[in-house]
């Protein structure tokens, strides 16, 4: 099975690898979710990728799949970050220290 | 179509605890909008009911799928059962019942919602459960999803707690984190071999057809995935703030059946990836270099923790470690596959029993036994029967001979020795020697020390039935499952 890298497999590493640089670099919890879907959505462009090159159907499926579990994903994330604003006026990650003390 | 009928209803009959638990929950759920207030209590035993009905189900209606992995498939391969897999079922759900039966009192005290609290613990039982079975790479990637955002809610679900909201924050973002990885190792899992199932995948990598460098990055890159959720070294950092900071009955939970439902699913990965012959390269030494550093930074974090809470994190960050020492011997070794599959189960089951016990009771002991170590000193006075089962907790943690602990441990570190890794065996059991220092710290304040200020002391709580029932049977398996393992390894 011969195999060369299509550029859509480079496109989806560099969106991963800057939602991973934004996640280390952000604070703001908004934006670090914004970092999480980005990943999702490059392994989303990996799966079809793969899908059209090997000529299989399963990647696109999974795809479906990945976008609704992110939605069930972001309701319960959208909603803990309200739940922490309402409580400290802020979602900046540095702010949250209760733990460890 | 009329041919597939018989295999989707047989596939519908063999996942009957899985879909007892589904209508369990949403009815838990539905109960509490139609139950007057005053009757909310029932909410604990209809749990309790589907728990129970799910236990029929899996051992009485399914029954167990043979010793020898008797392939037991349904929905066409994505979920399978063997021997690992019904024991793992099993401890899942028993684990599911016992914090059931701990929660009542906990979370009338804290004032969590009942019906939430109740329908998604039945719901993330039932995920560990599917999770456990999984044996396709959607299907382990849904399963983990529905779970992981089902423990996102119970953790953050005491809504006047900072904390418990601090901490679910905290789960909630490096668990998706650590999601993305995983489905990223699934894509390049799914593009090294065009296939998602792990009996296809395993095909392809008989044959040798696999691309062998994207199928490197594609296990690695799951290992960083199923790494979070066993809190392994690197992937662990997420821990002691999510056990600290959430209800301790949810804790107990997170470090039981989701741990052992990941370790049946990473099993399962394993024995596919022991399948190809270049996995005992890069992915060896990855999981080699995982197993190290969890027992290392376990037992070395968990010394220098005041909170009783986050010690236990740590020591089970170390217990994930030996966990995996097996995993990595079977890489290099498929000739012990079996050998190590029996390992795992057993300490699977030797953990999940420990490790509730040492939970139970900071549950059962409510505020005053949930943060510091320093709480517990004079325990023994107030509360002989509570001390001696955190006594008896903290001496199997340890693994001293007559309990379940030891025979677990070794049965691990055998097939370490079995495999020629006396090195890894040595290094394990010399973890497990440093951590006798932190769990005796715990038996000592409670049984020689006395509170320094008639502030710290704990106020005396009396048992209800309901709690003492839970911990006596948990305490009584930590010698049953020995009496049955001598008897069975003597041919009785």
């Amino acid at each position: 099975m011969e195999f060369m890298v299509p550029g859509n497999l480079i496109l989806a590493a560099s969106i991963f690898t800057i939602g991973v640089f934004g996640i280390l670099l952000k604070r703001n919890a908004i934006s670090i979710f914004m970092c999480v879907e980005l990943m999702f959505n490059a392994a989303n462009l990996a799966f079809i990728t793969f899908a059209q090159s090997l000529g299989r159907p399963e990647g696109v499926a999974v795809f479906l799949f990945v976008i609704t579990v992110a939605a069930a994903e972001a309701a319960v994330g959208l909603a803990l970050f309200i739940k922490i604003f309402n409580d400290k006026e802020t979602i900046e990650a540095d702010t949250l220290d209760l733990l460890q003390r | 179509m009329n041919d597939l009928y018989p295999q989707i209803s047989a596939s519908l009959f063999q996942t009957l605890p899985i879909l007892v638990l589904i209508v369990a929950g949403i009815g838990v759920l539905v109960a509490d909008v139609l139950l007057p207030r005053a009757s909310r209590w029932l909410l604990s035993w209809l749990s309790l009911l589907g728990v129970a009905l799910a236990f029929i189900a899996l051992d009485f209606v399914v029954g167990p799928a043979g010793r020898e992995a008797l392939p037991l498939h349904s929905y066409f391969g994505v979920l399978r059962s063997n021997y690992l897999v019904f024991l793992a079922q099993n401890v899942i759900l028993a684990a599911g019942a016992f914090v059931i039966l701990i929660s009542p009192r906990y979370v009338g005290e804290r004032r969590i919602p009942l019906g939430e609290y109740y329908g998604l613990l039945l719901l993330a039982v039932m995920a560990m459960l599917a999770l456990a079975a999984s044996t396709e790479l959607l299907t382990v990637f849904l399963n983990l999803e529905l779970l992981s955002i089902t423990l996102y809610v119970l953790t953050g679900i005491e809504n006047r707690n900072l904390r418990s909201g601090e901490a679910a924050f905290k789960y909630f973002l490096l668990g998706s984190f650590a999601a993305a990885f995983l489905l990223l190792g699934i894509a390049f899992v799914f593009g090294a071999t065009g296939e998602t199932r792990y009996d296809a995948i395993r095909q392809v990598l008989v044959d040798g057809t696999a691309q062998p460098r994207l199928l490197a990055i594609g296990f690695c890159l799951m290992l960083v995935g199923f790494g979070f959720k066993l809190s392994l070294a690197p992937f662990h950092m997420y821990a002691p703030d999510v056990y600290e900071g959430a209800p301790t009955t949810t804790a107990s939970l997170i470090a039981t059946g989701t741990k052992v439902a990941g370790f049946a699913a990473l099993f399962h990965l394993i024995e596919l990836a022991a399948a190809w012959s270049d996995a005992a390269g890069g992915l060896w030494l990855a999981l080699y270099a995982v197993a190290l550093a969890s027992m290392i930074v376990g037992n070395v974090g968990a010394v220098v923790q005041p909170n009783i809470k986050r010690m236990l994190a740590y020591s089970s960050i170390a217990h994930s470690g030996y966990t995996i020492v097996p995993m990595v011997v079977m890489l290099q070794r498929p000739d012990l596959i079996a050998d190590a599959r029996d390992a795992v189960a057993y300490y699977m089951l030797a953990y999940t029993v420990m490790t509730l016990l040492a939970f139970g009771v900071p549950a059962v002991l409510g505020p005053a036994g949930e943060s510091r170590i320093a709480q517990y000193a004079g325990l023994h006075r107030r509360s002989p029967m509570l001390a001696f089962v955190m006594a008896l907790a903290m001496v199997s943690l340890m693994g001293i001979p007559p309990t379940i602990g030891f025979f677990g441990k070794f049965q691990l570190f055998a097939v370490a020795v079995q495999g020629d890794h006396i090195w890894l065996a040595v290094l394990g059991v010399l973890a497990s020697v440093a951590s006798v220092y932190y769990y005796l710290r715990v038996i000592v304040t409670m049984y020689m020390e006395e509170p320094a200020t008639a502030g710290e002391e704990l106020e005396s709580r009396r048992l209800d039935g309901v709690n003492a029932f839970a911990l006596t049977a948990c305490s009584v398996c930590v010698f049953l499952f020995v009496v049955f393992q001598s008897l069975y390894l003597f041919g009785v």
